[in-house]
């Protein structure tokens, strides 16, 4: 049984209803804000100049997004060449994050969840080019594995530590009761650990597949130039060109993520909106 | 549904062990040497040839995607790749795979200049000289001090002209109706107008402050030829001073520098500050069309001038399509490639082509531009033209600005 | 009795086998890159090395621009983990119906899918003195120029770049908080406090909030290195001086005098000896706290 219906179902514990009226009134405000941070960028993504005081763009044509299509500038090719790496790096680091997530709280030395925060401690020089000089050796540079293996160091450095941390207890008793019931190592995955952990997956999961979708420095580094990810094609725009471009450039690399988000919420909702 | 998931991704696992190296093959070993244009031309054909370059600005890149590249596929059968990257990006990846031991790279054509070309001519990271080799070397105006030298550095054929600019100020009109034209006058203005001038931390405001630190050691050609410390330290201690007195009227009381010429074109557009600059004298026109700068948006250089210097295109020694990245620089300094991007619309990038060795034709289109508006043409600037001093002074003033202004209270 | 031998080293090997993914998929390309960098510094590898030299570990420790950088760097990561942690820990303990809200879950997810540099533009159209908050102050007639606003990017205390990492890792921390609550239950907790005669005030506040705090330190320690380490929002968002350790780290690599890389390799190696010492350190803390 779950421990926060032993008490009663979770609705029940409010801390205050002042606290809620402010938070709920807190979270309108805030989404507001979300919608007219978008707003501004698909207005100014739609026009050209902005010059002060004016709210709106000083021409909204459409230009940069016709420029776009027609410099047949490899949009499509990039987005998807991102996609399958982050899918992969994803995927790799999730199995093999899970794996060690689970392996590390048995583990009495703690010097291996050392090692998991290590990567995080690295500055961004000494990744970009110490590891340029290592996948150099291996023969990985400006390669898609290479591109993986990299992105794969940080994504499985971080999903071995949210597993190991976020672990929940009622898993670990689950593992109990399956192995007094004679249940091999299979059965542990598959009826203790597995439908208990699936919403920690597919939050390790997206958060593994943003940071290889969003990355930049190792993609360019590792890659070489060569390998054509998305933000390759964009960040140049969003750091150098004009405010438009960069407003049209930052849609294009989020709006892929909203949309995929917006599915993941749905999945991620029905875990922590109904008892398992 | 979790037994799907896990196969899934267990799939997904298993592709990525059996993801490909993309690697460039090397190409055939066609000896470089003794061969002819005629044999260079013909290995290169049905080549892909990979160009690295700054690709921060869309038409630059449209120039490069849409016409180079269709036109490179129609004449000479090559697939162009454009890769972004320059500067300390190019230079970092040479160091670190020529230390690795790196013989085939993957890139075959760097666009460099400067301070890039001398670090990697330090780490001897360049094929050449090829430039004799291409066919339209004929027209490159090699006379012209601007072309042969870059950075007090004779070229000696390891990389190959490009284009040619003049570094401007630009200013709003609708707001600056008599532009400071010196020093003394910028300074003057200044104090009238406090927070409303300042110049980047980058290569376009370490450029102003050579512009001004020609004027601090005694004019014009006072700095040529190879580095004086005694020189550089006379007139830098005169630069500084001059700055300290300027900075805080400066925008934010100088205790900020825009990171880049493309934030200071940013607080031109907003009404922030009156000025901008840019390394490009045709730039203006371009990015008002763009919407960068404002229409009222006008460019000059200052009385006591600005620096000129070309940009080119160099072979890593490491190039793994040597062949075609030659024809790519033949055609790039062809006369049809450089009138394309001199038009103010395409780029408004200066020619490195003598117009008394083009054919009469293209000499009058040369002549002829269309679309240059915003600033005076580019003969009237190059009277007033600095050539680029030797670029130790490029890096000392970089880091006497951040210790003697930036980190000075 | 030798099958039961190896079935046990089987079974042992194929237990422990994570431990050889962390060895070869983190430790080991961790290794290379601090030998390579310590090598770099020491002038024993590199184009231009000319041999075993500690002039540039030298030059590193003597330039004074470190300790500020140092200095300035904690304050900024401080306080990023200071705003994160007080948002998200807000939500996850005061919202019962915002852990269960879709709005909330999107707007977070959609966050976290948002680059570092893209927030940093977004932030600068916003918050810039030109920006959208300054043009709708111009037009209720609250300014008359740009340079009326106030300065919140490229700010002295970098607010705009608090801002910025904030809302960057914000998300990553609320989620992990909000995930954390349903895995250890604590409204148990709560209804504990309360039915020993706390209010919900004190339940929530003194109870378990702290137990969060304990629980979620690792985030914590994260999302404070990870501010640490942050380049695209401090490089647009903050000034020249003081500048956060990466950005200077990153710009002196790319300075036009080849000769200072190995200046900037020390400075990288001091960074990871003293962030690496920092976490041994806070694991080693932990420890002795969760034995107790």
């Amino acid at each position: 049984m779950n421990a926060s219906t032993s008490q009663g179902s979770p609705e029940s514990w409010q801390p205050y209803s002042w606290s809620m009226r402010i938070v709920k009134l807190g979270l309108f405000l805030v989404f507001a804000i979300f919608l007219l941070n978008i707003g501004t960028l698909v207005l100014l993504s739609l026009g050209s100049g902005w010059s002060y005081p004016r709210l709106l763009p000083d021409q909204v044509d459409g230009v940069p997004w016709m420029n776009l299509f027609q410099s047949r500038s490899g949009i499509l090719r990039s987005s998807l060449v991102s996609l399958g790496i982050s899918s992969i790096v994803a995927s790799v680091s999730t199995i093999l994050g899970l794996w060690t997530g689970v392996g590390l709280r048995r583990a009495r030395s703690k010097v291996w969840l050392y090692i998991a925060y290590l990567p995080f401690v690295l500055s961004p020089v000494t990744v970009g080019l110490c590891l340029l000089d290592m996948s150099i050796r291996l023969g990985l540079a400006s390669t898609y594995s290479g591109v993986i293996w990299a992105q794969s160091i940080f994504a499985y450095g971080f999903v071995t530590i949210f597993f190991c941390e976020t672990w929940d207890v009622q898993i670990d008793k689950r593992v109990h009761l399956v192995r007094g019931l004679g249940g091999n190592s299979i059965d542990v995955w598959r009826h203790a650990i597995l439908p208990r952990a699936w919403p920690l997956i597919v939050v390790a999961w997206t958060q593994a597949a943003l940071f290889s979708w969003l990355d930049y420095g190792l993609v360019s580094v590792i890659g070489g130039g060569v390998i054509p990810s998305l933000t390759l094609s964009m960040f140049a725009y969003l750091r150098e060109a004009s405010v438009n471009q960069a407003a049209q450039s930052a849609m294009i690399l989020f709006l892929p993520s909203l949309i995929s988000f917006v599915i993941a919420s749905f999945l991620l909702r029905s875990k922590w909106g109904k008892e398992v | 549904m979790m037994r799907n998931l896990l196969k899934l991704l267990l799939c997904a696992a298993l592709v990525s062990l059996g993801f490909s190296c993309k690697r460039p093959e090397p190409a055939l070993e066609l000896n470089l040497d003794s061969a002819d244009w005629d044999q260079i031309s013909t290995a290169a054909r049905g080549r892909t040839v990979r160009m690295m370059m700054w690709d921060g600005d869309p038409l630059i890149n449209a120039y490069m995607r849409d016409y180079v590249a269709s036109q490179v596929k129609e004449q000479f059968d090559l697939q162009l790749e454009i890769i972004g990257g320059q500067g300390n990006v190019l230079v970092n990846k040479f160091m670190l795979e020529l230390d690795a031991g790196r013989k085939v790279g993957d890139i075959d054509l760097v666009w460099i200049n400067g301070e890039t070309f001398y670090q990697l001519r330090q780490l001897k990271a360049l094929y050449g000289p090829f430039t004799d080799k291409l066919p339209n070397n004929r027209y490159i105006d090699w006379k012209n001090p601007f072309i042969h030298t870059d950075f007090q550095q004779p070229v000696d054929g390891y990389e190959c002209p490009w284009g040619n600019v003049q570094m401007a100020m630009i200013y709003d009109s609708s707001r600056v109706t008599t532009p400071p034209k010196n020093k003394e006058e910028l300074l003057e203005w200044v104090k009238q107008n406090p927070g409303r001038f300042t110049f980047d931390n980058g290569f376009t405001g370490m450029t102003f402050l050579k512009s001004l630190l020609y004027e601090f050691a005694g004019g014009r050609d006072s700095l040529n030829g190879p580095f004086d410390e005694a020189k550089y330290q006379a007139a830098s201690e005169k630069l500084w001073a001059y700055i300290q007195q300027l900075k805080p009227y400066l925008w934010k009381k100088g205790e900020t520098f825009p990171e880049g010429v493309a934030q200071l074109h940013q607080l031109l557009m907003n009404g922030e500050v009156d000025f901008s600059m840019s390394n490009n004298d045709g730039e203006v026109d371009n990015k008002a069309k763009q919407g960068v700068l404002p229409e009222t948006a006008r460019a000059y250089v200052l009385e006591s001038g600005t620096i000129r210097n070309s940009h080119y295109v160099g072979i890593p020694i490491n190039a793994p399509n040597k062949e075609a990245a030659l024809v790519l620089a033949n055609f790039l300094i062809s006369p049809e490639a450089q009138f394309k991007k001199a038009t103010p619309e395409v780029w408004g990038d200066g020619t490195v082509l003598a117009l008394d060795k083009l054919e009469p034709e293209w000499k009058s289109k040369f002549e002829s531009v269309p679309g240059r508006e915003r600033v005076a043409p580019r003969p009237e600037l190059e009277l007033k033209a600095l050539l680029e001093p030797a670029p130790e002074i490029m890096i000392r003033l970089h880091e006497d600005f951040r210790k003697r202004i930036i980190e000075s209270k | 009795m030798f099958s039961n031998i190896r079935r046990h080293i089987t079974v042992g090997v194929i237990q422990d086998s994570w431990k050889l993914g962390l060895l070869g998929l983190i430790a080991l390309p961790v290794l290379w890159s601090l030998l390579y960098s310590l090598a770099f510094s020491l002038g024993l590898t590199g184009r231009l090395a000319k041999g075993w030299t500690t002039e540039h570990w030298q030059r590193a420790l003597m330039d004074g621009f470190l300790a500020r950088t140092i200095l300035h760097s904690v304050y900024v990561a401080f306080a990023v983990t200071c705003v994160v942690a007080g948002i998200s820990l807000s939500i996850a303990a005061f919202g019962a119906e915002l852990r269960r809200s879709r709005l909330l879950l999107i707007m977070l997810l959609v966050q976290s899918g948002t680059p570092a540099v893209v927030v940093a533009s977004q932030t600068m159209n916003w918050f810039a003195s030109g920006g959208m908050l300054s043009r709708i102050a111009f037009q209720c007639g609250l300014v008359q120029s740009p340079n009326e606003f106030p300065a919140i990017v490229n700010d002295t205390w970098s607010l705009g770049t608090i801002l910025g990492i904030s809302v960057t890792l914000l998300p990553l921390a609320t989620l992990y908080f909000m995930n954390l609550w349903e895995a250890i239950g604590f409204e148990r907790y709560c209804r504990l406090a309360k039915q020993l005669g706390c209010s919900s005030y004190q339940a929530t506040l003194k109870v378990v909030i702290p137990m969060m705090i304990q629980r979620g330190s690792s985030m914590l320690v994260l999302i404070f290195l990870l501010a640490l380490g942050s380049y695209e929002i401090p490089l647009l968002l903050g000034r020249q001086s003081p500048q956060m350790f990466s950005v200077a780290l990153q710009q002196r690599t790319g300075q036009f005098n080849l000769l200072n890389r190995p200046q900037a390799f020390a400075l990288a190696t001091i960074y990871f000896i003293a962030c690496s010492g920092l976490l041994l350190l806070y694991l080693r803390q932990r420890r002795r706290v969760n034995e107790r």
